[in-house]
């Protein structure tokens, strides 16, 4: 090492040092001081970094645990102790001693560093886990499988896998197999595509980190698996060896069955898998659901607030006070979608905790099930998710219960020994669509129907629709079981499983088809608690309708609409029931020539609502109107507007079931 | 003809190694945090390579980084950060930012030539 | 020691007129006085549910308690109050607001004072009474508002039908 940069090195770290034991002590002072705490970690992280490099191995392993205990600090996880604070002290002077080693001292020092050393190892393994404290150390050597596989466009990009898997292949001892299966017949062999894979078992005290570095400039341009196999060294087993090559191309899976078969059991050690993936989705920083919930709070209060600012720029219209409020509510908005990304968490959080219950159900009830899923990523407010872990649970057991048939009797129909129940989701405008699938035997709504008279729900002689039929399951008191089965016949009904759907301010649909399956779509809202709507107006109430569900606004001649004798109204050459909400709302027809028609969708079902005047576009934080409202359930909630006043948001589907 | 490297680091003795290993093939402008750092872009000196530490104070290196990405004379332009292990967050924001890759602190001064010979060419 | 005695055995009620009638709630219950705030009205409702209010950034219900209790309408005037109070419904506490003619005063009655609602009056109409306490020749109905307001039916209360208590 250069002369200058050793001198440079020393001049740094002495100042470093002195930086080191001001901000320790003025921590001693403030201890709640978190400016403190970081710059202590800063120079620990600075030590960590450099010393290794010029010569000071010691400084660099001792200051890689302080690191480690400062960074839990300033995260919170632990709290500053007495005896980290001490420790710091004698670290300060023991830095300084390793730094400029005074001969007279070399003994102590030694002592002194093995002691100290203990001590942070110790304080940092209680603050971190037991995972940091070997951390620092040379890793054992292990045994790799690596696959790595170039995509097409490889070459293109001026790399050479070649090169990179001579670099790899330089950290130790190896077998390596190359996959040409790829390789298409001459005529459609192209020069510049790359078709080749590797399969490679690798034998290295390098870390899986070490090894996934060599691929750093081409992550994004192959697929690449690294995964820990242990620390036994396959390749010196000469029978493991023949078994090897004789297979040609290899997975993990080869490799652990092929070790199976030529070691004793006792010495195979688990895998670990270590994926390499260029994802980024998975670097994540934990925050605490209350952080979030705050957020959300400020946000709401802030939508709020914008309203009242954007309020009373119509008032006093000034251009500039205009942009001034065109921009704050272009920020707002965002602000607001960002803060909601924040708290949606994916649907493959529900999936995995029904697997469990899939595979058991299935196996009490002699059933055979392939459980699958569509759209893991689709994202849900964690309230909602949290909220339909039990109707979904629900709809799963009587899916499983009512719906899929015994294996003999599947064969019996033709249809394959296992059924499939499929849980799909998806994003449709401004909700999210989770529905269950199966192949079972669907519903018949003769039974239904015949059910439904019999516990009195219905008149023996009453006309309805299928749609209908389907909605009796949701009754109170319905359950199609012929027999209490321990699975589905807890008394627990699909009407519970409404209810809970519904109080989410969503809606659950059945499409059936006898003898092929059954589908039960939840259709949710994205959040609970703040909306893009539209504010109407009948005389001097004002009403919100979400803009979800809303799919096209007329705006008519009063004495235009004509309904026929069953409600309903041609638009677009399309028949639609129609909901003149002054009418629902029992207030007095209004004089007005022009009226407004706000044409709602929700699932299937299309609605025209008729109102006197559109205000304009309105972001809604949603307010609960609380038990004393529980019957008004047209009404999903309120917002306050920028006046001061309160507006109902009106919930479409159920608006729909009024006129129904 | 001799490329030129700009390496950031607000540690002087981390500058002082990489222009001492580096300085017998390449010109290497040192400079000392990522305000500079941020200025020498500005100006469009001529850079073949950017070697930046990512823990700075003030400006950091993540916003270095996605300064050289934004002006089109460094868009395509290697960048090479300076980690260490414990940064995988860092890391991966660095790379998200335009990084073209990492070598993680403390490095050997070999490793050094071997990783910049790599990107360079 | 008569200070300590008193404090042990009286409560604080606040009381309101509707129809020149006297009623009294325990201000345990009362949270705040409002003057008249616009009302939103929900469709579909009760009509003794006028409506809900904004209370600083909170949706309140609010109960127009003449109708509630069989008392003829008058239209608000300068006097007409919100009071706001937290009730048990069911399971939760809930903020509701009563809009009451006038509020009148706070009073402190002790416990001893209060007397149960003579036996002829009608059952149904005794669960939402507390008692009855006469003052100043007029009879003051304390009203238990957990029940008052979290029942869905209309209550007739007439205190002038009490004249012949205590």
């Amino acid at each position: 090492m250069a002369e200058k940069a050793h001198h440079k090195f020393m001049q740094e770290a002495s100042e470093l040092i002195d930086d080191l034991e001001q901000s320790v002590l003025e921590l001693e002072k403030e201890r709640g001081n978190a400016a403190h705490i970081e710059q202590i970690f800063r120079v620990m992280h600075t030590f960590k970094g450099t010393a290794k490099m010029f010569g000071f191995d010691k400084i660099g392993e001792f200051t890689h645990y302080l690191e480690n205990i400062y960074d839990e600090l300033r995260a919170e996880k632990i709290t500053l102790s007495e005896g980290i604070l001490e420790v710091t002290f004698q670290s300060v002077d023991h830095i300084r001693n390793l730094l400029h080693q005074p001969a007279e001292l070399a003994h102590a020092i030694e002592q002194q560093h093995a002691q100290l050393l203990e001590k942070v190892i110790h304080l940092s393994g209680a603050a971190t886990g037991i995972e940091t404290s070997h951390k620092a150390k040379k890793h054992a050597a292990q045994l790799y499988y690596i696959h790595f596989a170039p995509a097409p466009h490889f070459i293109k990009t001026g790399n050479n896998p070649l090169f990179l898997l001579e670099d790899l292949l330089r950290h130790g001892e190896y077998h390596m197999h190359t996959r040409t299966e790829n390789i298409p017949s001459v005529d459609q062999y192209q020069a510049d595509t790359t078709y080749l894979a590797w399969d490679i078992l690798l034998y290295t005290s390098s870390s899986a980190s070490e090894l996934e570095d060599e691929f750093m400039f081409v992550m994004d341009d192959c697929s690449l698996q690294i995964t820990a196999l242990g620390t036994q060294n396959l390749l010196q087993n000469g029978a493991f060896l023949h078994d090897l090559k004789k297979a040609g191309s290899f997975t993990e899976k080869t490799i652990l069955s092929l070790q199976a078969a030529r070691t004793s059991p006792e010495t195979a050690t688990p895998a670990k898998t270590h994926k390499a993936k260029s994802a980024s989705g998975n670097h994540v920083i934990k925050v605490t659901y209350e952080k979030i919930d705050n957020l959300m709070g400020l946000v709401s209060e802030l939508v709020t607030t914008q309203a009242r600012l954007s309020l009373y720029t119509d008032q006093h219209k000034t251009s500039e006070l205009e942009e001034i409020a065109e921009n704050v509510e272009k920020l707002v908005r965002q602000l607001r979608d960002e803060a909601f990304s924040i708290s949606l968490l994916p649907v493959s959080h529900l999936k995995m905790r029904f697997e469990r219950l899939v595979r058991d159900t299935a196996k009490d009830l002699h059933k055979k099930v392939h459980f699958i899923s569509e759209g893991d990523d689709t994202e849900l407010d964690k309230k909602i998710i949290e909220a339909l872990t039990d109707p979904l649970l629900h709809i799963l057991r009587n899916s499983l219960g009512h719906g899929l048939e015994l294996p003999a009797e599947r064969l019996a129909k033709g249809k394959p020994e296992f059924g499939t129940l499929l849980l799909k989701s998806y994003t449709s405008g401004a909700h999210v669509v989770i529905e269950v699938h199966d192949d079972g035997a669907g519903i018949d709504p003769t039974r239904v129907k015949q059910k439904a008279i019999e516990k009195g729900l219905i008149e023996p002689h009453a006309e309805l629709s299928e749609k209908e039929i389907y909605n009796l399951i949701f009754l109170p008191g319905f359950s199609t079981a012929q027999a209490i089965t321990d699975v589905s016949g807890r008394g627990v009904g699909m009407d519970v499983v409404k209810k809970a759907v519904v109080d989410l301010r969503g809606d659950i649909q059945i499409e059936s088809t006898l003898g092929k399956g059954t589908i039960m779509r939840l259709i949710l809202p994205l959040s609970l608690s703040i909306i893009d709507g539209l504010l109407v107006q009948l005389d001097n109430h004002q009403y919100i309708i979400p803009l979800s569900s809303i799919e096209k606004c007329y705006e008519v001649a009063a004495d235009s609409i004509t309904p026929d004798m069953n409600g309903l109204i041609v638009l677009d050459a399309e028949q639609i029931p129609l909901i003149d909400l002054r009418k629902v709302f029992d207030l007095a027809p209004s004089e007005k020539e022009r009226t407004n028609l706000i044409v709602s969708r929700f699932g299937n079902q299309k609605l025209a609502i008729q109102v006197d005047d559109i205000v304009d576009e309105y972001q809604a934080v949603i307010k609960p109107l609380g038990g004393m409202y529980k019957h008004q359930d047209f009404a999903s909630g309120a917002s306050i507007l920028g006046n001061g006043r309160v507006a109902l948001v009106l919930d479409v589907s159920r608006l729909g079931e009024l006129v129904a | 003809m001799r490329k030129t490297i700009m390496t950031v680091d607000d540690s002087e003795s981390i500058l002082a190694v990489v222009s001492t290993t580096l300085e017998e093939e390449y010109d290497v402008i040192t400079v000392s945090g990522g305000k500079e750092a941020l200025e020498q872009l500005e100006k469009g000196i001529n850079i073949d390579l950017i070697i930046t530490d990512l823990n700075m104070p003030l400006v950091d290196g993540i916003e270095v980084i996605k300064k050289a990405r934004s002006i089109s004379q460094y868009s395509l332009k290697p960048i090479l950060m300076l980690t260490t292990e414990s940064q995988a967050q860092k890391k991966l924001e660095a790379k998200e930012a335009g990084a073209t890759g990492w070598i993680v602190k403390p490095f050997e001064p070999e490793k050094l030539k071997e990783v910049v010979k790599k990107v360079i060419r | 020691m008569e200070d300590f005695k008193l404090l042990s055995n009286t409560d604080s009620y606040l009381t309101f007129s509707m129809n020149q009638e006297l009623f009294a709630v325990s201000v345990k219950k009362v949270t705040e006085l409002l003057e008249m705030l616009p009302v939103t009205v929900v469709p579909k409702a009760p009509a003794y549910m006028r409506g809900v209010i904004n209370l600083r950034g909170s949706v309140v219900p609010v109960l127009d308690t003449r109708t509630k209790f069989s008392l003829p309408s008058v239209p608000d005037s300068i006097d007409t109050c919100i009071v706001v109070m937290t009730i048990e419904n069911g399971e939760e506490l809930v903020k509701i607001g009563a809009i009451v003619d006038s509020v009148s005063e706070v009073i402190e009655i002790p416990n001893e004072e209060i007397m149960p609602l003579p036996a002829i009056s009608k059952k149904e109409r005794a669960q939402f009474i507390h008692g009855v306490i006469k003052k100043e020749e007029r009879f003051i109905m304390i009203l238990d508002v957990d029940r008052v307001f979290s029942t869905e039916e209309v209550i007739s209360l007439k205190a002038t039908e009490l004249e012949n208590v205590g």
